[in-house]
């Protein structure tokens, strides 16, 4: 005992003199330097103290001794002077000559000094030479290092002794005090706390008092929480007891896992019995055990489980689903959760299983029975939306944002009222709205919404409400089904069905009135021819036959809108037929209207009868006239157009294929919407009573249709106006273009023609024009009469031009016997009746070669030349 | 008359100024010659009156040049003037020219120097200089002759002026002294030294001279002339003769 107290002051002690002596030594040895080196500085600038006090001093002797040449006392001076201190040498020199000197000259370790030596002489400076001097450096260190060393030599004495006090000092006051402690602490147990550690040494309320109160405290303080200690011990045994049931009770099956053992350390009752296994067997296990290596998550048990042990350790709290296998083999789902156990070093994890097995069973179940409907809601192509009580967007389908443009992003969650019905809709459709919240009625309402472009879409609605668990009320489902096309689409049906209707009846009139319209010519014409030269009732005839001629042309144009009249299509070309009537056109016009064509380039062939395509320009260019009494311009242009889906959708008619599109426009009054509507209607006319028919663009619109092409008009108040007309373009078989273009309007021929007319004037008429154009003509003046001069010339006559009706025989029953007679043989049939009404009566068969009356001379000779050229 | 006077003729005047500028540049270098010596009284005295210093501000007069002269210990004397400090030293042996290369001997003397022992000890008896060799003798420093004759003697000490080497001889410090009998006379007389005593014969008798710097050397002839000239008209005499205790 008494060895180890040495042993603590020896140690101490001896640490504490080593670090003094050490740290006194290093201080001595710095501060000798300093004054070593202040030392040194001190007397270097001593040499110049000493050669400023011998300028001083000595050097006026010298001048004085040196200006009287006494030389021994000049060599007593300089003798004198080099006995200054650290002089070791010292000289008088005079131009160059050494006059005195004493010392030991040195080459090196010295200052040297030079001071002039001059005399005031008669008033000016004599140079009396030069007093030359060497302080000695080597000296000067030589006397610092000696005074250094002795001053070193005292200073460590110095450090020496009062080291070895403390050291003496420190084992009374300290270690010995220490060693008592020791041995106190040393025998101190929790029997002896109650004893007191007392020092030897009077009270001095110093750092070793205030140690040894401070460990009496302590040793207080720690009797007193080692009796708590012992109290709380009996309470942590109780809760682990506590604790120990609510762990074998717990409806969970839970293991507790050891990292470090890699195996289970402790189970429950309901681990033993969901891994069907005894706890020794279990605690023989570790999860790497309990799990098959495929796991819901699609990841293997063997790349997971480190990864959630780490995560576990770290202090994260896992729950995941996995598949357990059980010892009877069963492989069961279990919700897992992991959470690391609190237990100092050891690296515990509890990990608590719930079967849920049949519960996700279940969930999933009901998630691909609700993926169902959302899919379909998806997929289906109607709207579909649900708003939630205050109108907002809280599900809606692509189909919907397809329609609308919007993204979901943007749709969701914004009120459905503000942001997709039209301002004037708004209010009633909201009312609507809580009427289906509140009566869950009207289920079906139809209204417009709008799209991110501002365009409308019409829409039919079916709506239910949504309701909670609870039955309340959370919002509509509603399905919609966009009708706008469909509305367009009927819409113009019903225009033409309107159309054909009319035409059916505009039609079915102009037979009739056709009809009455021939007798009435027909006798007026008799009782005209019967009526002597001069009669005075042959004015009023005339005056009837004017107005049937009108009304002719009436019903024809009746008959064009219906399209009763009979047309004689073939391959034209639409610039030709525009270009040729363009002078015709001009006449037309007025001198305020300019008017300007362009056409498309190249051929734009259509299967069409010129005639009509020039009535129905005519038609357009008049309207155009009269649509700009003050003047203005109208444009007539072609162009190719492709018509497809697209434009079919966006126009709402056509046909795909390729058309030829006129285009007639002007800068006139234009027409509002309500006209526009109509303006193909037979009679439709805004012009006033007795200045129009109304029947000019029926024409068209008939003439158009009986091209299978199409109509359109654009047009607005004091706009102007569009029409468009598309005709389908036929592209192969372009005919002989020459024969096109240069049509002669009278080519003649040679051949010989039966002319079967009742009518003489019209007979006569037509024989001399015909024998006019070169051809021999054989006259006949009924049916009976055409057949009897056939059977005469019956190798001569080439082409039998007959009126339909005649008397004695018509037309077809005369035909029929010339046919017997010869089957091959050509007619031209003429008639002021419609095509049908005459095929009705029998008379002619399709492809018929037929002339309208009234017949012009120029449609009469390029008849007969087509019937002879054909074939 | 006077009113005359006051309107002096400007032509009168210009030819005044003239004679003036003549006169002034005919003085040699308008700046009286600085001449040192270190003899004493009755040679020469800081007063001026001493014999050399009335022959030789004579001699300069008659050649039309001022002079100063100013007192010097005998080295020093040689040194300033052989340097040009000074323009001139007197009274001097011949041959010093050999030593100082810049001074040039005015080639007439000016009076003869006997270099006498002085001593206390009436016992001494003097042969020659070999005579002095067993003794602590004193000289004055710069004194060439003695400095080149007295060698290898018990001590020769120097000092810088007449004074304080007849004390060096009163105070026993030097068994003898050399010196000039004319003048070590008069410093013992006028120090009032009693006991000391000139040996016969001197060692030494020289004609003593003037010399000048080297930059002078133009005036030495004309200044020789003077001498002579002041010789043979009796100048000489005359002077020696008002200056009191220089004996014939
Ligand atoms: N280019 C046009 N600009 C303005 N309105 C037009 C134009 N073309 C036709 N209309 C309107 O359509 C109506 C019907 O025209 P339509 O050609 O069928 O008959 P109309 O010109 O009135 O009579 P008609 O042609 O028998 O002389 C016209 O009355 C006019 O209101
Ligand atoms: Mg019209």
């Amino acid at each position: 005992m008494a060895d180890e107290q040495r042993q603590i002051q020896n140690r101490i002690g001896r640490r504490l003199l080593k670090k003094v002596l050490l740290f006194s030594f290093v201080v001595t040895i710095i501060f000798t330097v300093i004054q070593a080196w202040m030392d040194y500085s001190i007397r270097m600038s001593g040499i110049n103290e000493t050669i400023g006090q011998v300028k001083k001093v000595q050097v006026r002797g010298l001048i004085t001794a040196l200006w009287n040449y006494d030389m021994q006392e000049l060599a007593a001076e300089v003798e004198g002077i080099h006995h200054f201190n650290y002089l070791n040498y010292a000289a008088v020199i005079d131009r160059g000559k050494l006059i005195a000197q004493a010392g030991q000259k040195k080459r090196k370790n010295v200052i040297t000094r030079e001071i002039a030596l001059t005399r005031d002489y008669n008033g000016r400076q004599v140079m009396l030479g030069t007093l030359y001097l060497q302080a000695d450096t080597a000296l000067v260190v030589r006397d610092v290092l000696a005074r250094i060393a002795l001053i070193f030599l005292f200073q460590a004495a110095t450090v020496a002794i009062v080291a070895f006090f403390l050291l003496w000092l420190f084992g009374r006051m300290v270690t010995r005090h220490l060693s008592i402690a020791a041995s106190y602490f040393r025998s101190f147990n929790v029997a002896g706390m109650n004893a007191p550690l007392v020092l030897d040494k009077p009270a001095k309320d110093d750092e070793l008092d205030t140690l040894a109160g401070a460990f009496n405290m302590m040793r207080e303080h720690l009797a007193a929480s080692y009796l708590q200690q012992l109290c709380a011990q009996q309470e942590i045994e109780e809760s682990e007891r506590r604790f120990r049931v609510l762990f074998e009770q717990a409806p969970d099956a839970i293991t507790v896992y050891d990292q470090d053992e890699n195996r289970f350390v402790d189970a429950n009752e309901n681990a033993e019995r969901l891994f069907a296994l005894s706890r020794e067997e279990l605690l023989k296990t570790g999860p790497r055990q309990i799990y098959p290596d495929a796991q819901p998550d699609g990841r293997l048990i063997s790349e997971s489980i480190s990864e959630n042990i780490k995560l576990t350790l770290a202090g994260e709290s896992v729950a995941l689903d996995r598949l357990i296998r059980c010892a009877d083999g069963k492989e069961r789902l279990c919700e897992v959760r992991l959470v690391r156990l609190p237990s100092g070093e050891r690296r515990l994890i509890r990990a608590s299983y719930i079967d849920v097995t049949e519960r996700r069973q279940a969930e999933k179940a009901l998630f691909y029975a609700e993926k169902k409907f959302r899919d379909l809601l998806e997929t289906i192509q109607l709207i579909a939306v649900m708003l939630d009580c205050d109108g907002n967007v809280v599900f809606c389908n692509d189909y919907f944002l397809g329609l609308t443009g919007w993204s979901r992003d943007e749709a969701l969650g914004n009120n459905w009222f503000d942001m997709f019905l039209p301002g004037e809709n708004r209010e009633t459709v909201k009312s609507v709205f809580k009427s289906i919240l509140r009566d869950n009625a009207p289920l079906h309402y139809e209204n417009p919404i709008v799209t991110r472009e501002g365009a409308k879409r019409l829409v039919i609605w079916d709506n239910s409400v949504l309701r909670n668990f609870g039955g309340d009320v959370i919002g509509t489902a509603s399905l919609g089904i966009d009708v706008t096309e469909h509305r367009r689409l009927e819409e113009q049906l019903r225009q033409a069905q309107k159309m054909e209707a009319i035409g059916q009846l505009a039609g079915g009139v102009a037979h009739d009135f056709n009809n009455i319209l021939c007798a009435i010519v027909g006798y007026a014409h008799l009782a005209l021819m019967k009526m002597p030269e001069g009669d005075p009732v042959r004015g009023n005839m005339e005056q009837i036959l004017r107005a049937s001629e009108r009304a002719t042309t009436l019903t024809r144009s009746l008959l064009s809108f219906s399209r009763k009249q009979i047309i004689n299509p073939r391959p034209n070309n639409l610039t030709d037929i525009i270009r040729g009537l363009e002078k015709f056109l001009s006449r037309l016009i007025r001198e305020d209207i300019e008017m300007k064509i362009k056409c498309g380039e190249g051929d734009m062939m259509i299967f069409a009868d010129r005639g009509q395509i020039e009535q129905m320009l005519m038609n357009l260019v008049t309207n155009a006239r009269d649509a700009m009494p003050g003047g203005g311009h109208i444009a007539i242009g072609t162009v190719k157009v492709r018509m497809d889906e697209e434009f079919i959708r966006m126009h709402g008619y056509g046909k795909p294929g390729a058309y030829a599109a006129i285009v007639v426009s002007d800068t006139g009054e234009g027409m509002d919407a309500k006209t526009k509507e109509r303006i193909f209607e037979p009679f439709f006319t805004t012009r006033e009573q007795g200045k129009g028919t109304g029947l000019g663009l029926s024409m068209v619109y008939g003439i158009v249709k009986q091209h299978e092409g199409f109509i359109d008009v654009d047009s607005e108040q004091g706009k102007g106006a569009e029409f468009r007309i598309y005709l389908p373009l036929v592209s192969a078989a372009v005919p002989d273009r020459q024969r096109d273009i240069r049509l002669p309007e009278a080519e003649g021929g040679v051949e010989t023609l039966l002319v079967a007319e009742d009518d003489e004037a019209i007979r006569q008429l037509n024989t001399e024009l015909l024998r006019n154009y070169g051809y021999r003509i054989i006259e006949a003046v009924d049916g009976e009469d055409a057949v009897a001069k056939f059977r005469q010339n019956m190798d001569d006559v080439q082409l039998i031009i007959m009126d339909g009706i005649m008397p004695k025989k018509n037309g077809k029953e005369a035909y029929e016997e010339i046919r017997a007679i010869n089957p091959s043989v050509r007619v031209i049939y003429l008639s002021g009746y419609a095509e049908d009404i005459i095929s009705r009566e029998g008379l002619l068969e399709p492809g018929t070669n037929f002339i309208l009356k009234p017949v012009t001379p120029a449609n009469l000779l390029k008849k007969v030349r087509e019937v002879l050229d054909g074939d | 008359m006077q009113c005359k006077n006051r309107t002096l003729n400007p032509r009168l005047l210009l030819r005044l100024l003239a004679i003036g500028i003549v006169l002034c540049s005919g003085s040699a270098y308008g700046k009286p010659l600085l001449l040192n010596t270190f003899n004493t009284y009755p040679l020469s005295s800081p007063q001026g009156t001493g014999y050399l210093d009335l022959v030789i501000k004579e001699a300069f007069r008659r050649i039309g040049a001022d002079v100063k002269i100013v007192r010097l210990s005998s080295e020093r004397g040689l040194v300033n003037a052989d340097r040009g400090i000074d323009d001139g030293d007197f009274v001097r042996i011949a041959g010093l020219d050999k030593t100082y290369p810049n001074l040039v001997r005015v080639p007439a003397a000016l009076c003869d120097f006997e270099f006498t022992v002085f001593t206390k000890d009436p016992s001494i008896r003097i042969e020659g200089w070999q005579g002095l060799k067993p003794y602590n003798v004193g000289i004055i420093t710069g004194w060439k002759i003695l400095e080149r004759k007295i060698v290898g003697t018990r001590s020769l000490t120097k000092v810088g002026n007449a004074t304080a080497l007849f004390e060096l001889l009163a105070h026993g410090r030097a068994d003898l002294v050399v010196f000039d009998k004319v003048e070590g006379d008069a410093i013992i007389k006028k120090l009032g030294l009693s006991g000391i005593i000139a040996l016969r014969p001197y060692l030494a008798r020289q004609d003593m001279y003037l010399y000048l710097n080297r930059r002078h050397a133009g005036l030495a002839r004309r200044l020789a002339e003077a001498l002579l000239e002041m010789k043979t008209d009796g100048s000489m005499r005359r002077i020696a003769r008002s200056v009191a205790g220089l004996k014939e």
